[in-house]
């Protein structure tokens, strides 16, 4: 069974990397960015399987970008698990169409929970 | 004559001068001497005696009063004068003369002294009266007495009634007609059908007097004849045998006397029948009180009959209430002899009382004699009783003057005499009662200079009302000139004819009233002063929300003025996006009375929004229904966009702090992960897991830190601001759940929803309080995983949301601190439970600010119950 690869857009490259390293470790590939505007381009050219999208990317709304993909017909299935500092941020994200929502910082048992069960449901569907 | 023999000789002159005296005396006077003989003699007493004028001097006294009968005394009479020296007085003595004349004469004597030691005496006749003698010709005598008698008198002899006799009178009756010697029949031939002839015969015949009486006699003459009535009678005249001889006739002409008698009796009558046909009830009494006469009237006006009415009996018809106070007073004008006047109640024929006025005067004879009263009875029972009701109204009036307490006063006259005024009036002038009857410039004179001498007078002038409205009167009372303001009216009063004859004054002092009005007047200019001065910007509404006022910043900031304001409605100079709310919120209040209050947006005059914060309160009546609204717009934008920055800046360095704990907190997992997976051996004691795991822990105290630190500088700005809007309850419960959820997967919540509801109120806020309760039931349940939450109905128009742990619990002491801000619950656990304590405090505030409560049930070692309470949304459509 393949690797699954995950794209993280954060502007902190410190999240980024932790989240790459962590996230490897549970043995994911993961690409990192910190530019939200190559978001789409590196979902088609990387055959990206999950989303990882902080909301507030150095002055560009996360939720912006989650429904620039949720209204791109080649995107609009690309799994989005939303991530943010503000804990109650939740809603606004899921509005935006994010699978999923988890607040900074978070449990690493719930993330990866998270994101198992959105690449699950993926696949079920 | 014995001249020799005469005393005087001596001085012959002397003597003859006596004598001359003597002579000249008119009474009979003799002189005698001491024997009787008569020295001298006067005229008249000749003439008394009747004897020749010589034949008396010489004769001795006794022998001439002795051919005279009655002379007995003449002897006693010259003794008593020779033996007494005294003179005689009044000796009687009755003498006849020779005619049928008999004198009663009373003799005067005096002794006269003679220079010879001889005395003479001086005799005096006085005739005292005539006696008839018993030798007088009686039939002589009687014809005298029968001529010259008033009355008709004749005496007729035989049967054929010849005229005898007849005097004077009788005479005259008859005129020239010749009588004496002939019968009636003769002399009156046109009597004989009058039926006398008749009566003389039946007298005649039977020897029975007959009087006649107011007998007419119709008798014949050369001028016509005339007729007379006569009383009269027919006496018989009797022989010594008792035989007839003739008929003694004596008639009194009664003519004038039946004439007088009939005329007074026709004008009696006459008197009587118009006494009768007058409308007027008139009545006689008698000197005794007692009923002598009523007319007609009284019986057609009483119905009583004339019987009926008799002695006392008219007193049946009087009220009985007034009957014995009347017949008093009847009684007292009689026994009084006075005029008389009483008003009393009399029953008319319908058996209705009526009230009558009674008069009476004394009735006098032509002698002074007191008759009894005449009097009149008048209905008056029409005009008594206008009289009575205008009594009464005028008594009423009067009363109600007097006590109304409205001061009243009446002015008669152009001077304005004080004719009437009331207590209130009296009180109002600050006056006593000694005022009325002066004239008001008299009994108020610091009227003076002031208008209303002028006002009363045109008012008496032009016969207009005056309408004094909160006139100024200056007044001195309680002995200073004090300052009143009265409504009060001038108006003429007129008698029937139109005329003004007064002023009627009606006064209510308003000073109190001007004064509050002054005061209200000021405390509006200080409020709209205050009001102007003020920042804000204030309105005041009605009710029902219409403007009536805004203050000056109002129109400064607009640029309007209040009917511009008022057309253009505030509401259009708010922000579009809070338009919506303000409308809503807005409606809110008013159907509640709920205070208004909200941030939003103004346009001012050049078109620039700026924040303000609007706050509406409602201002209640006595019974709490809303009266208006007063209503302060603060401007806010510096504020708001201080606050914009500040929040930025706390989103921005709590975000930016968050960013590398997230980083170290993926680390510290990371690590532990890494030494779970590969069970790495640490050489030696190195606690390397225990120190991770307590990194671990401090990084999740740090991250609830920083949340709070941006909900305290919100409240502390008191920027809690409420973005209230209708939702489900049932279903904000459901979602944050699973938020919740999404960050702790360890605990399980379980939700029952045993009602279902939606309430006005702001969502987010809502959540948070619900996060609040949650986040503290996972804090304080260590040892537990279950978390129960219920919707459930309270009451009939609240919800509560309750969150029940299994956890540590909270001792009661602790239930009513757990809401203040800061505060936190020591516990004596190793576990340190992180956070500012203003969790609580914060849930507390939003759900009051939503006008619910919370509730806490708790036990220590049983878990807690935390629960909100908020009311129902019923009204769909806000």
């Amino acid at each position: 069974m393949n690797k699954k690869k995950i794209l993280v857009v954060d502007d902190d490259s410190g999240i980024g990397e932790m989240l790459k390293t962590l996230l490897e470790f549970y043995d994911y590939d993961v690409i990192v960015t910190a530019r939200p505007e190559e978001t789409e381009r590196l979902i088609l050219e990387e055959n990206i399987d999950l989303v990882m999208l902080d909301m507030l990317i150095s002055g560009i709304n996360g939720t912006d970008v989650c429904a620039r993909l949720r209204n791109n017909p080649e995107l609009k299935d690309t799994p989005v698990l939303m991530m943010s500092a503000l804990h109650d941020a939740g809603a606004k994200c899921k509005e935006a169409g994010a699978n999923d929502f988890i607040a900074k910082p978070f449990e690493m048992d719930d993330l990866v929970e998270k994101i198992q069960s959105i690449l699950d449901s993926k696949v079920a569907n | 004559m014995k001249s020799s023999q005469v005393p005087f000789k001596e001085d012959p002159e002397q003597i003859e001068f006596a004598k001359n005296i003597l002579i000249s005396l008119r009474d009979p006077v003799v002189v005698i001497n001491e024997e009787g003989m008569i020295l001298a003699a006067t005229r008249k007493m000749y003439e008394v005696f009747e004897t020749p004028p010589v034949t008396l001097e010489g004769m001795s006294l006794l022998s001439l009063l002795k051919d005279k009968k009655e002379c007995s005394r003449i002897p006693e009479l010259l003794e008593t004068l020779r033996t007494s020296e005294e003179a005689i007085k009044d000796f009687p003595v009755l003498l006849s003369s020779a005619s049928l004349k008999r004198h009663r004469f009373s003799i005067n004597a005096n002794r006269l002294p003679l220079y010879n030691q001889k005395v003479c005496f001086l005799v005096c006749f006085t005739e005292v009266h005539i006696l008839p003698d018993e030798n007088i010709d009686y039939r002589k005598l009687l014809h005298e007495v029968l001529s010259e008698a008033p009355a008709l008198i004749c005496t007729l002899r035989g049967k054929d009634h010849i005229f005898e006799l007849a005097n004077h009178k009788y005479q005259d009756l008859l005129e020239f007609r010749e009588i004496i010697g002939k019968s009636v029949k003769e002399v009156l031939p046109e009597v004989e059908n009058q039926g006398f002839i008749k009566m003389l015969d039946g007298v005649y015949n039977t020897g029975k007097a007959f009087i006649g009486k107011e007998i007419s006699l119709d008798l014949k003459g050369e001028n016509g004849g005339k007729t007379v009535l006569l009383d009269f009678v027919y006496q018989p005249i009797k022989d010594a045998a008792g035989n007839v001889e003739g008929i003694f006739v004596h008639a009194i002409d009664v003519t004038e006397k039946v004439l007088n008698r009939q005329s007074l009796e026709n004008s009696e009558k006459e008197l009587r029948n118009v006494i009768d046909t007058v409308p007027v009830i008139i009545w006689i009494t008698n000197p005794m009180g007692e009923g002598s006469y009523l007319n007609k009237e009284w019986f057609q006006y009483t119905g009583q009959t004339r019987k009926e009415s008799l002695g006392a009996g008219w007193l049946e018809a009087l009220h009985p209430e007034d009957r014995d106070g009347l017949y008093k007073k009847f009684l007292e004008a009689h026994r009084e002899q006075k005029e008389y006047q009483a008003k009393f109640r009399l029953r008319n024929k319908n058996g209705s009382y009526r009230w009558v006025v009674d008069r009476g005067r004394p009735k006098w004879t032509s002698e002074g004699e007191f008759e009894g009263l005449i009097g009149t009875v008048t209905d008056v029972h029409d005009d008594y009783l206008k009289e009575q009701v205008i009594k009464e109204n005028e008594h009423r009036i009067r009363s109600i003057v007097e006590q109304a307490t409205v001061a009243t006063a009446v002015y008669t006259g152009r001077e304005m005499t004080i004719e009437l005024a009331n207590d209130a009036m009296i009180d109002l002038w600050g006056k006593t009662r000694e005022v009325v009857g002066k004239s008001l410039r008299e009994a108020l004179p610091e009227l003076e200079g002031q208008p209303f001498h002028d006002l009363l007078d045109k008012v008496f002038t032009t016969g207009e009302t005056y309408w004094g409205k909160e006139d100024r009167v200056d007044l001195m009372r309680n002995g200073s000139l004090e300052t009143g303001y009265y409504n009060f009216t001038y108006k003429p009063l007129r008698n029937e004819e139109g005329e003004i004859i007064g002023i009627l004054n009606m006064g209510l002092n308003v000073t109190e009233m001007v004064e509050s009005k002054t005061l209200l007047k000021e405390r509006e200019r200080h409020f709209k002063l205050m009001a102007d001065l003020m920042p804000g910007k204030v309105i005041n509404t009605d009710a029902s929300g219409k403007p009536i006022f805004f203050n000056q910043n109002w129109y400064d900031f607009v640029g309007l003025d209040f009917e511009q304001l008022k057309e253009y409605s505030w509401e259009n100079f708010i922000h579009p996006s809070e338009e919506n709310e303000v409308r809503k919120k807005w409606n809110h209040s008013l159907k509640t009375g709920k205070t208004f209050e909200m941030q939003l947006r103004l346009r001012d005059k050049d078109g620039n929004y700026l924040w303000h914060l609007s706050r509406n309160e409602a201002v209640k009546g006595e019974n709490g229904e809303i009266t208006m609204w007063i209503g302060i717009s603060t401007e806010i934008q510096r504020l708001k966009e201080e606050e914009k920055r500040k929040e930025d800046f706390l989103k921005m360095v709590s975000h930016e702090l968050k960013t590398p704990v997230t980083s170290i907190k993926g680390y510290v997992q990371l690590l532990l992960n890494l030494l779970e997976k590969y069970k790495l051996e640490i050489p030696g004691n190195v606690p390397l897991k225990p120190s991770l795991e307590r990194i671990d822990n401090q990084i999740v105290r740090l991250t609830r830190l920083i949340a709070e630190i941006l909900d305290l500088s919100r409240l502390e700005e008191n920027k809690l601001e409420l973005k209230e809007e209708v939702f489900d309850l049932n279903e904000m419960v459901e979602q944050t759940i699973q938020d919740i959820k999404l960050t702790n997967t360890q605990h399980q919540m379980e939700i029952f929803h045993s009602h279902r509801a939606r309430v006005f109120a702001d969502k987010d806020r809502i959540g948070q309080v619900l996060i609040n309760f949650i986040t503290n039931a996972i804090k304080y349940s260590p040892d537990s995983q279950y978390i129960q939450i219920h919707v459930i109905k309270v009451g009939s128009d609240k919800v509560a949301v309750s969150v029940r742990d299994k956890g540590i619990g909270i001792d009661a002491k602790f239930h009513k601190n757990i809401f203040k801000r800061f505060y936190r619950i020591g516990v004596e656990s190793k576990e340190t439970y992180s956070g500012f304590g203003i969790g609580l405090y914060l849930a507390n505030e939003i759900i009051e600010r939503h006008n619910g409560y919370i509730e806490v049930k708790s036990k220590i070692g049983e878990g807690s119950d935390f629960s909100f309470v908020l009311l129902e949304n019923k009204h769909e459509n806000e």
